[in-house]
């Protein structure tokens, strides 16, 4: 492969295990190479994991309402916003991500972003381990017993939404149980409840904490999918990860997300995999590794299949944004205003931690209508045009100093800082066409030539390859 | 539950806390720095929030009443963006920091707005970032540059005197340093936010030396935002990501940890209990309500009242002042009282 080749091909990798990359960050990893950089990935600092590190002081210094910001969702949501935009572990991040759109969580109900917050750093420090421990801890996490209504869920009087949420939407998918089956996995959950809290007033919001009852947990024999015992709900998560139907479920989800886009999942019944010898691989390898999501997401970001799926996917809203400011290098030090971070997906249709149901949402080409789409290209426009952002200021300097002069020249470079991005044919003719009209780009006038520089960003940013990942 | 802290022949006696959150009025919005004035009157800075601009001076006394309130949010003259620091002259005029918009503001002591000074810069008397400030025994005020990691001084008109300080890890630099004081002596001590410990320096600026190092155990620090020192010498560095304040003798060697003991809620907070029967429910339910309520969540900044003997903490999350009395020549009761 040729250097460029390299450098593509990373640039792929950091859009799907990250929030993408600038040139100078593909430069450097690429001269680390390609199996390198997906180790480097997956095997972030300790301490960089879960919180106490610089992305978060830095965030809680300069807002601390972001530390525990109560019901007002927009600065729970800037909170996570920064960290996808700084944080030194993107992959990190983009697993959290991961794991917010299949156990979907919203503040509509909990009316908690610091509870939110808690379980997307759940999602980090358990996001690349074991399955069955994500499993174990989500069953314990105060936001979501809230969410799913475990807390109502009582030894004489059972609450069936957590235990066929489990079932449906965080495991096997349907069609693999029956009512009955969801019965008793919410049998063996009673008892698994939150602990009163002290309330909001005076001091603000305290933790809510996990809470076993055992005098609320019903103990009596259960059969669930064929298995009998006095099954608590550790037991049946036991039971779940052995099905060959959660192995597909959660490898088909990994897919869509990190690999190309599938139908959305209520079709998942009806309509094959996209690819089943992908989804095989992925089912074969989670299976051998016992569940263990890292070796997992090695072989995939390792695999042809992932290589060759460019542009096969759009972009999450939260993927534009995060990506989008990374390249400009806005926002990589706080300052006010910092709610419109955490807005900015939710005019595209992605409202972060505060999903439409628990079902999450639809991806692919459900991301795009007539309003989303227009916010996703005037949000990348507006800050690849803007010359005072530093990240734009580089690509600037870079394109003076490699000497870009052509329309051509011009065009090629503005695709290559976006991301080695190769379009079509036809794109590229007009995006050409619209260089050609200002000429050779005149370097005694750079303001106005980072002008012209910036609009060729932009129209970059409206391409279907850009708002693809 | 530690309602007395001793070491030795000291003790720091917890006495009450003042405050709830509030967005106006009888409350703060993340206390950031508090300033004591004379016959127990306080100034505190409200560092206030994003999506409900709070930000606001509060001058309250220590029986908890309201007095008034001034600086509110904007960018026009007498207002804040990033309040940050507050201290007092000697005739208890209010200055202020804010680091967003790069400026001291000087009000009366009634709040009416004065005047303000101060440029946006990296030169000599720029400022970067202000974030901490404090008078020293000259009534010049020190003030810290956050974002250029420097350590200024003014006339209290604002007229620059003399600068030092350079951002890095080494022994006598700096890393975006927050919170400062001064000693009778006029030595300066920096809370070295990012190096994880409290820096001392002459009033000259040669280094006299560190408090402190990255960690969570005895004499470690992460993240200090707020310092203060005592009329023995005592320094009280107020640990922020460890949620305490942690106290040091004048030699630099750690004594004890204040972890937050307000076990009681504050008048002002009892308004906000009784006036929502639900609230008055849900606390009966929890178990261990007071160990959980008395501690601190990401303190800020800290003042020692020397008149007094008093140390103010502001414990920002929780919207509430925490106050210790300091008792020196302490001697402890006979175990057989």
């Amino acid at each position: 492969m040729s250097h460029k080749e390299d450098l593509a091909q990373m640039a792929h990798l950091m859009r799907r295990a990250g929030f993408g990359a600038t040139r100078e960050e593909l430069e450097r990893r690429v001269a680390v190479g390609y199996e390198s950089t997906v180790e480097e990935l997956l095997n972030p600092p300790e301490d960089d994991l879960a919180g106490p590190a610089g992305t978060f002081a830095m965030l809680t210094r300069y807002h601390p309402n972001t530390l525990l910001p109560g019901g007002v969702p927009t600065l729970g949501q800037s909170s996570w916003m920064y960290h996808m935009i700084n944080s030194p572990n993107p992959l990190v991040e983009k697993v959290a991500l991961f794991w917010h759109h299949v156990f979907s969580t919203g503040n509509s109900k909990v009316d908690n972003c610091d509870q939110l917050l808690e379980q997307v750093d759940m999602f980090r420090k358990f996001g690349m381990g074991d399955y069955r421990t994500m499993l174990v801890e989500l069953s314990k996490n105060p936001a979501m017993i809230y969410w799913l209504d475990n807390n109502e869920n009582h030894r004489d009087a059972v609450n069936e939404n957590w235990g066929r949420e489990l079932l449906e939407l965080f495991s096997m998918g349907v069609s693999n149980y029956t009512e009955v089956d969801v019965r008793e996995a919410s049998r063996a959950f009673t008892g698994w409840t939150i602990a009163p809290k002290i309330p909001r007033l005076p001091y603000g919001r305290f933790p809510w904490k996990f809470d076993y009852r055992e005098e609320d947990h019903d103990d009596t024999e259960k059969t669930f999918l064929g298995h009998t015992g006095n099954f608590n709900g550790e037991d049946i998560i036991d039971i779940i990860v052995r099905e060959p139907a959660t192995l597909r479920f959660i490898c088909r989800h990994l897919y869509n997300f990190f690999v190309a886009d599938e139908v959305q999942v209520p079709a998942w019944t009806i309509e094959p995999a996209r690819d089943e010898e992908a989804l095989g691989t992925m089912m074969n390898t989670l299976e051998e590794s016992g569940y263990d999501m890292k070796a997992l997401l090695r072989v995939m970001f390792n695999s042809d299949f992932f290589k060759e799926a460019t542009y096969s996917k759009i972009k999450s809203p939260a993927e534009v944004v995060a990506g989008t400011l990374r390249l400009v290098e806005d926002w990589n030090m706080p300052r006010p205003g910092i709610k419109d971070i955490g807005l900015q997906p939710g005019y595209m249709g992605q409202s972060i931690l505060d999903p439409p149901s628990v079902e999450g949402w639809y991806t692919g080409p459900e991301w795009i209508n007539s309003g989303s789409l227009l916010a996703r290209i005037n949000f990348v426009a507006d800050r690849v045009a803007d010359t005072s952002l530093s990240g734009v200021q580089k690509i600037i300097a870079d394109m003076k100093s490699e000497g870009v002069s052509t329309p051509g020249e011009l065009v090629q470079a503005s695709l290559e800082h976006m991301g080695f991005l190769e379009l079509s044919p036809e794109t590229q003719e007009q995006l050409l066409g619209h260089a050609k009209g200002g000429g050779n780009l005149d370097w005694s006038n750079e303001a106005a030539t980072g002008t012209r520089i910036g609009e060729v960003l932009a129209l970059v940013g409206a391409t279907t390859e850009y708002q693809f990942g | 539950m530690a309602i007395e802290t001793v070491v030795g022949n000291r003790a720091w006696i917890y006495s009450h806390n003042i405050g709830r959150n509030a967005a106006a009025g009888t409350g703060f919005s993340m206390p950031i720095a508090v300033a004591p004035a004379k016959d127990g009157v306080l100034f505190v800075a409200s560092r206030g929030s994003d999506t409900n601009p709070n930000q606001r001076v509060s001058k309250v006394t220590l029986d908890q009443e309201f007095i008034h309130e001034f600086g509110r949010v904007g960018e026009e003259q007498g207002n804040h963006v990033f309040l940050t620091g507050v201290a007092l002259d000697r005739d208890e005029n209010v200055y202020t920091t804010d680091e967003w918009l790069n400026r001291v503001s000087v009000f009366d002591n009634a709040g009416n707005f004065l005047h303000s000074w101060g440029e946006a810069g990296e030169g000599e008397g720029q400022f970067s970032g202000p974030s901490g400030l404090a008078f020293d025994k000259d009534e010049n005020l020190v003030i810290v540059n956050s974002l250029n990691s420097r350590v200024q001084t003014f006339t209290k008109e604002g007229k620059f005197l003399s600068g030092f300080g350079t951002k890095g890890s080494g022994e006598d630099e700096l890393d975006m340093p927050w919170g400062i004081t001064t000693d009778d002596d006029g030595n300066i001590f920096v809370a070295d936010w990012n190096n994880h410990r409290i820096q001392k320096f002459s009033a000259g600026g040669a280094h006299l030396g560190s408090i402190g190092h990255g960690g969570a155990g005895p004499g470690n620090l992460r993240h200090p935002s707020g310092v203060a020192v005592d009329g023995d010498g005592d320094v009280y560095a107020v640990d922020w990501m460890n949620q305490r304040v942690a106290i040091f003798n004048s030699d630099g060697m750690p004594l004890a940890f204040l972890r937050g003991d307000a076990v009681e809620v504050s008048k002002w907070g009892q308004m906000s209990i009784e006036a929502n029967p639900d609230m008055q429910r849900r606390r009966r339910q929890v178990s261990n309500l007071d160990e959980q309520q008395a501690r601190f969540r990401m303190p800020v900044g800290c003042a020692f009242d020397r008149a007094a003997n008093r140390l103010i903490v502001c414990d920002s999350q929780r919207g509430r002042l925490q106050i210790y009395d300091k008792e020196t020549n302490y001697a402890d009761p006979q175990a057989n009282l």
